[in-house]
């Protein structure tokens, strides 16, 4: 049989009846009865625990992993406010997930919570992958994932994503079976006859000089270059902002800064490339929050984020991961995109999906907008993403 | 004889991949400096262990990765 993957995706009123309905959608098409992974992402919009018991009623048994969402999409359509359902049904990849609890106080123990779940695979199915999903507001996904990465194994590559919630930043939850919770993770452990195949790429070039970060704690930059991180933030980029007709001296909500500092995020010069650091929002002393752990002494350069590198840059993350699949024959995929790319890309959201499905043919996408995206392979000390597209390639 | 087990490069790269080059050149001269040891570019066994523990001492994933470093220098 090799494996068989499916999606649907729909949307309505009452979370119990469309998770039902999108999970019959996907096992019409699936072709077989045998199910042996349910993916969901579901919008802030919905009862989790009813979308589930919904999915459940048509899956059964089978193994669901999932997360609440910022937007969903499959390889046919994106939409908001919406479920997204996969299903895979396979004897060539064996799954087994767990979930940890904890997840702000002790990432490392919550990733041994999950493992303790994991079921051992047969010695046929030597190439292990873990999908991560962490819940979003934690702010600890480098964190998450250094902690899989430490406890899973040098030699286990990991792909995933932040739960989201529709940008309200309120509550964001990782579904196991079902159970929806937050301050938590799961983890999905592949075990595969032949390996998954990863790729990562974000759109971003840098447009300002080197700057220092002289203070912050925490997720919080304070200082860039002596002074306030956002007067700095305007001045950098003031001319490269007039090209896409944002006056920085007229930027007074909330909404207007954080559109802002989207089109305009950090970043760190890892060597060959930049890592992403997104920049959210800015606090009344002229501070800006990130996404995650910001240190003191780093040096970045912002960077501006066109639309057109946005389509280009999922375009490579497909190809990155196609090349490492080596030729393999895809059942299907997974893509991981920031929500922060959505907000750049507005309508032509999916012409990026588009520019993966022009990559990897004309097979079934699984994906959802995240709060982060989680994306290491063997020998990378880091998996932690902002505004980024990660692939995951599942072979048959 | 303890033998060089961790480059000073090693180490910089494995951090500048999360908070950049600059940020982790700076990290690992605070850390290498209050242990006391000499800024070099091979470090012996006895001497990594010593960096990695110092950088457990710190939060979040500086901590985390130190631990995987430190398994990656037992196992040296």
């Amino acid at each position: 049989m090799g494996t068989k993957f499916s999606t649907a995706i729909a949307k309505g009123e009452e979370s119990y009846t469309v998770g039902k309905q999108v999970a019959q959608q996907a096992l019409d098409k699936l072709g077989t009865d045998k199910i042996d992974l349910a993916v969901v992402y579901a919008s802030s919009k919905y009862n989790y625990n009813n979308v589930l018991k919904g999915v459940k009623e048509v899956v059964g048994d089978a193994l669901l992993i999932g997360s609440s969402s910022a937007g969903e999409f499959n390889e046919a359509k994106a939409d908001k406010e919406s479920i997204v359902c996969g299903l895979i049904s396979s004897d060539t990849h064996k799954f087994s997930a767990g979930l940890g609890t904890g997840l702000k106080e002790d990432q490392l123990e919550a990733i041994r919570k999950a493992k303790a779940s994991f079921s051992e695979a047969a010695d046929d199915f030597p190439h292990k992958s873990a999908i991560l999903h962490v819940d979003g507001l934690a702010g600890n996904g480098e964190e998450a994932s250094l902690a899989a990465l430490s406890e899973l194994g040098a030699d286990v590559t990991l792909s995933g994503g932040a739960a989201g919630d529709d940008l309200q930043f309120k509550e964001t939850k990782v579904f196991l079976n079902q159970q929806a919770v937050t301050d938590a993770l799961t983890v999905c452990m592949v075990s595969s006859k032949t390996p998954v195949a990863i790729g990562v790429k974000h759109g971003h070039s840098p447009v300002s000089e080197p700057l220092t970060i002289t203070k912050a704690k925490g997720n919080v930059v304070y200082e860039v270059d002596g002074r306030k991180a956002f007067d700095v933030w305007k001045e950098s980029v003031k001319e490269e902002a007039k090209k896409i007709g944002v006056d920085v001296d007229q930027l007074k909500t909330a909404e207007d800064i954080g559109a802002f500092l989207i089109r305009f995020e950090a970043g760190l010069e890892t060597g060959s490339d930049y890592k992403i650091r997104v920049p959210l929002s800015i606090n009344e002393d002229g501070s800006l929050n990130f996404a995650c752990t910001m240190i003191e002494g780093s040096v970045l350069r912002i960077c501006k984020s066109p639309k057109e590198d946005q389509i280009q840059s999922a375009k490579i993350a497909a190809e990155l991961a196609l090349k490492s699949s080596g030729g393999a024959k895809l059942a299907g995929a997974f893509v991981f995109d920031c929500v922060c790319r959505s907000l750049i890309l507005g309508e032509d959201f999916f012409e990026g999906v588009k520019a993966v499905k022009n990559v990897i043919g004309d097979v079934p996408i699984i994906g959802f907008e995240t709060y982060g995206e989680i994306g290491l392979i063997p020998g990378q000390l880091s998996g932690f993403h902002n505004t980024t597209t990660v692939v995951l390639l599942i072979p048959e | 004889m303890n033998e060089p087990t961790l480059t000073k490069n090693e180490l910089v790269n494995a951090y500048a991949q999360g908070i950049g080059i600059e940020g982790a050149q700076k990290l690992i001269k605070e850390i290498i400096d209050s242990l006391g040891l000499p800024d070099k570019s091979d470090y012996t066994k006895t001497e990594a262990i010593k960096i990695c523990e110092a950088l457990k001492q710190k939060d979040g994933f500086i901590k985390i990765l130190a631990c995987s470093l430190l398994a990656r220098v037992y196992i040296k």
